[in-house]
């Protein structure tokens, strides 16, 4: 019963934290301020995608146990059915590697534009950005 | 938007209706996931099918033709299961890098700029992270198929002692030591060229004895046995290297770690009085 | 251990409680410096939080990348651009040359 309050809990707080990233980047002017609020919506998601591969048992991480470069026993079948009962799911894993490196780079490029921007119109508030364009600044 | 006091309300409805807008596309789509049995309160008892498959698989010496040798299962996933994904993800990155170039190919980078970085404390620190950090990245990168780590993981640790370097240290340090954004661009190439010829490298073979081969195959199948071996004899001793995993792992090393510190350190670079300007 | 209300458990709400408040706080703030020294924290709480979800690979790259090249990205704009946020334009410097 608890137990069921706090994973609710947990989903609700990850939810919220998306709901508000979001309003985040749609209400406020200021371009780094959009910035921050979209890294911190990328996190959030990846985070939601290894909370979901969590499954009520012991908890191990996806890496068989005692293997090195020169010691390397083969697993028998009774360790192996053991592994794959304690281990979390490792294909989310995978699928959130790749997409926090490349969304690390995309955010890289974001800012340089930010940059620019900034070089050519004088301000990094957007209600501003569009009046300037609108009198024919740049 | 709008700059008189009185119609100022409308910003405020505005951004009210966002906000209920944004609630209930985020409480839609919870509700979608927990009607499929994505989400489970409380989580689920045992694994999914696919997780317990990989799980059972990967360093299973009894069945040859499903294992990839390595016991870390993530890493072997990465470059062996969903090996081409990989490679897409990282032709991605590159093109990501290459149009960040091409936004900033008016700067210069020049050792003649006297930056003499922050103070002495700082750069003895710096000095002592740039020493020992990149040993760290490179131990990470090397054995990334036996415990967590791998190229990726390896490549970021790298480029952020670099840059750490590169701000407390000052700009002409690593300019005047020979660094330079056409060094770093071609060894993210070479490393890129490394990991297109390890995938093709079993087609080729296969093509000169006539077998059927697929790209970014590792290990040895009953129908097309031909593979990369998992295991060397060394002095009597024997390593296991888990087929193109240990190769794989290097060149990822390679290609992430000179292409994040390229656009680090152009980020920091000073522009020349004349060149840059409005872009 | 999931399954039963433990440890964990507990430690995985209480991060994610500091994450939610850190995210209300970065929304509210008018200083840019501040926000992003709020943003470095919940990197920090989500860094402990895939610890805890076992997901070895995950906490390097994300030390790395979350903690330390989104901190570094976000400064160095700030330094070189403006660094704080108005309400409404009147307040922002330098709306009336040209």
């Amino acid at each position: 019963m608890i137990n069921d309050i706090l994973w609710s809990y947990i989903y609700a707080l990850v939810i919220t934290i998306i709901a508000l990233t979001i309003y985040g980047m749609a209400t406020r002017p200021n371009i780094v301020k959009k910035l921050i609020m979209l890294s911190m919506l990328f996190s959030t998601v990846c985070l939601m995608a290894v909370i979901i591969g969590v499954h009520s048992g012991s908890i191990k991480p996806p890496v068989y146990p005692g293997i090195t470069f020169t010691e390397h026993p083969w697993a028998g079948t009774a360790e192996l059915d053991i592994f794959s009962y304690e281990a979390v799911d490792p294909i989310l894993q995978v699928l959130v590697m790749v997409a926090i490196i490349i969304g690390s780079v995309v955010l890289l490029f974001l800012g340089y534009v930010a940059i620019m921007v900034y070089r050519r119109y004088g301000t990094l508030d957007m209600r501003l950005i569009e009046l300037r364009r609108r009198e024919g600044y740049g | 938007m709008s700059s008189k006091p009185n119609e100022d309300r409308w910003g405020i409805i505005r951004d009210s209706i966002i906000a209920v807008l944004a609630s209930l596309l985020i409480v839609l789509f919870a509700a979608v996931l927990l009607s499929t049995g994505t989400i489970a309160i409380p989580p689920q008892s045992t694994n999914r099918p696919l997780a317990n498959y990989y799980l059972r698989t990967v360093f299973n010496h009894d069945l040859q033709w499903l294992w990839s040798s390595s016991p870390e299962t993530v890493s072997a996933i990465l470059l062996d299961h969903r090996g081409i994904d990989t490679v897409y993800g990282v032709g991605i990155f590159f093109i990501t890098i290459m149009a960040t170039l091409m936004l900033t190919s008016k700067l210069e980078n020049s050792s003649r700029v006297k930056d003499m970085g922050m103070d002495i404390i700082t750069r003895s620190v710096s000095k002592i992270i740039l020493l020992t950090l990149p040993v760290i990245a490179v131990s990470i990168a090397l054995h990334g198929h036996l415990a967590p780590g791998g190229g990726f993981q390896g490549g970021t640790v790298f480029a952020l002692a670099v840059s750490t370097a590169f701000i407390a240290l000052g700009q002409g340090f690593l300019w005047s030591r020979g660094w330079s954004r056409h060094r770093l661009l071609g060894l993210g190439v070479l490393g890129l060229v490394i990991i297109f010829s390890i995938a093709l490298a079993i087609p080729v073979a296969g093509l000169f004895r006539g077998l059927k081969t697929y790209i970014m195959q590792n290990q040895w199948k009953p129908w097309s046995p031909i593979g990369f071996g998992y295991a060397y004899n060394l002095y009597g001793l024997e390593i296991l290297y888990s087929g193109s995993l240990l190769f794989l792992n290097i060149a990822l090393f390679i290609a992430m770690s000179s292409g994040l510190t390229l656009v680090f350190t152009l980020l920091m670079l000073r522009e020349e009085h004349g060149k840059g300007g409005h872009g | 251990m999931f399954g039963e209300i433990s440890l964990s458990t507990i430690l995985l709400a209480l991060l994610m409680t500091y994450a939610v408040v850190l995210t209300y706080k970065v929304l509210n703030e008018k200083n840019l410096v501040k926000a992003i020294l709020y943003t470095t924290g919940q990197a920090i709480a989500y860094t402990l939080a895939l610890a805890l979800l076992a997901a070895p690979d995950l906490v390097l790259v994300y030390m790395a990348i979350g903690i330390g090249m989104h901190t570094l990205l976000f400064l160095y704009i700030v330094s070189h651009t403006e660094d704080r946020e108005y309400e409404t334009i009147e307040k922002v410097p330098g709306k009336g040359d040209r």
